[in-house]
């Protein structure tokens, strides 16, 4: 954690809001991301992500500036979403929507390819993949989206979902194989590749 | 060496560089020879790259200042501003409504006369310092470095009151003058013959009066005998740490037999406010010492127009006077 950091920190703990929204500005997008792959849905990233930062900003001053504060924040981040999870399961709300705006219009995928076919076979894969990701366990859907969307470590997933490193290896090598099992009943996912 | 369905266990691993080195080898060994597991290995390479291709998407235009609206909303349920008691409003209510009221009395009944009026030879004092009066040259209070015009009171060289004036003369609070025939000191020290100033009679212990050089004669039936003067201060500390700063202020005021009557310190704002009751006896020092703990701003000493004001106060343990003293401690930002 650099000075700026730990004085900003400092200031949000006799309750600077101003101090507090500088130090948030630059975990702002990235955080909406997190919450976005877990509900892909432009509203509720967006409610879920302002949840995320009230609970930081209610909780700063029981931070201790001896730990990560990029991680802490994740932190509370991946439990709200998992908590949300948890709360709409079996209630079958999480959809499966494509990348909007904020007008609810599918947004299309700059590319600078001129072949539109090209550009429709991208679009629709990372349809399939957010597809997969979806109909996966909490667990495996935590660590897929930490790994390999948001790109943490395993020693900060171990920190950030609070398990072993261990654990963090195998779910992660198992989330990999549901979506590789989910994708391969899509026969033409895999590129150039042919199938046992 | 391994089987196939060992290796196919470790390829995630492989591809986030996790494996120890044996293990490592071994992979690399066994793909040479093996297409299915070099097919898995491609399979699963490619889940990886298409998740790592997917971009972050902007965050909703809207999103900072819904985020604000409620970060502020949330501030101020955990940051709420004191409410001050009704009792201390109506405590200061009653003291500005009584100054009023005096002042206005004194207006009418012409006291204020001898203080614009150039050519009246009756004299103004304050309370508790030396004047030294040069004709119209500035006053200084050496205890508390006020400076004032004597123009804007109307002091005048040689200006005495005359014995039945000061027969007449009731005192307010502890107004102190210098002796008539002692020879007034310049600034500098040296002798001033231009000045001759009238004693006024000590203040009786339990009485309280006031000037009356032009007939105004207020007894003390007309004041609660719990009217004192007061030294009234303003005080703005700009300070590096609030925490630190309040902690040295409290004991300050312990050391000097204060008190804090009213404060916010123990909220968690970034600006702190307290009512400091202390003696007169020991209000400069107080003063002095509260004065370094940081850099003081917007500072508002007793002045000519508050000096006569009455406030009702309580009293001390001692009865003796006592001051009150607002600070404000603001960090320095």
């Amino acid at each position: 954690m650099n000075d700026i950091e730990k004085a900003l920190i400092e200031k949000c703990k006799n309750g600077d809001l101003k101090a507090f929204e500088t130090l948030i500005e630059s975990h702002q997008k990235k955080v909406f991301n997190l919450c976005y792959r877990f509900f892909p849905n432009y509203d509720d990233a967006s409610e879920l992500a302002q949840e995320v930062f009230l609970k930081v900003y209610k909780s700063i001053a029981l931070f201790k500036c001896d730990s990560s504060f990029f991680t802490w924040i994740y932190k509370i981040a991946t439990t709200t979403c998992i908590d949300e999870l948890r709360k709409r399961r079996g209630k079958n709300t999480v959809s499966i929507d494509e990348i909007q705006d904020d007008n609810g219009q599918r947004i299309e995928i700059a590319d600078n390819s001129s072949n539109p076919h090209e550009l429709y076979e991208k679009n629709q894969f990372k349809y399939e993949i957010q597809n997969a990701i979806n109909k996966l366990s909490e667990e495996y859907k935590t660590v897929i989206i930490l790994r390999d969307i948001q790109g943490f470590s395993y020693e900060e997933i171990s920190e950030i979902v609070g398990i072993p490193l261990g654990t963090v290896k195998s779910r992660i090598k198992r989330a990999r194989d549901c979506v590789k099992e989910d994708l391969l009943a899509q026969r033409n996912f895999f590129k150039n590749v042919s199938s046992n | 060496m391994k089987s196939c369905n060992e290796i196919k266990e470790l390829l995630s691993f492989y591809l986030d560089n996790e494996l120890h080195e044996n293990d490592r080898k071994q992979v690399v060994k066994h793909l040479e020879n093996c297409n299915n597991c070099k097919v898995e290995l491609e399979r699963i390479k490619d889940i990886i790259e298409a998740l790592n291709e997917i971009e972050n998407i902007e965050l909703p235009k809207d999103f900072s200042v819904n985020l604000h609206q409620k970060l502020e909303k949330e501030h101020a349920q955990m940051y709420p501003r004191k409410s001050i008691s009704k009792a201390y409003v109506l405590k200061w209510a009653s003291a500005l409504v009584a100054g009023f009221a005096l002042l206005f009395v004194g207006i009418n009944a012409g006291y204020f006369e001898q203080f614009i009026n150039k050519n009246n030879s009756e004299v103004a004092y304050m309370n508790d310092v030396d004047i030294k009066t040069v004709g119209k040259d500035k006053m200084y209070n050496e205890n508390k470095n006020i400076q004032m015009a004597s123009d804007i009171i109307g002091i005048q060289q040689d200006a005495v009151l005359s014995d039945n004036q000061v027969k007449n003369t009731k005192q307010t609070g502890t107004q102190k003058v210098v002796p008539k025939d002692e020879p007034v000191k310049t600034r500098d020290n040296n002798i001033d013959q231009s000045v001759q100033i009238a004693q006024l009679p000590d203040k009786p212990k339990d009485d309280v009066t006031t000037f009356s050089a032009s007939g105004f004669d207020k007894t003390e039936k007309d004041l609660s005998t719990q009217d004192k003067d007061l030294y009234i201060s303003n005080m703005t500390l700009l300070v590096d740490n609030i925490p630190d700063s309040i902690s040295k202020i409290r004991t300050i005021v312990e050391n000097n037999g204060g008190k804090i009557e009213e404060s916010n310190m123990e909220s968690a704002t970034n600006q702190k406010e307290c009512v400091i009751l202390v003696s007169k006896s020991n209000y400069d020092q107080m003063v002095d010492s509260i004065e370094k703990v940081g850099t003081t701003k917007d500072t508002e000493y007793l002045d000519q127009q508050t000096e006569l004001r009455m406030f009702s106060t309580e009293n001390t343990e001692n009865d003796e006077e006592t001051i009150t003293i607002n600070v404000k401690v603001v960090e320095n930002n």
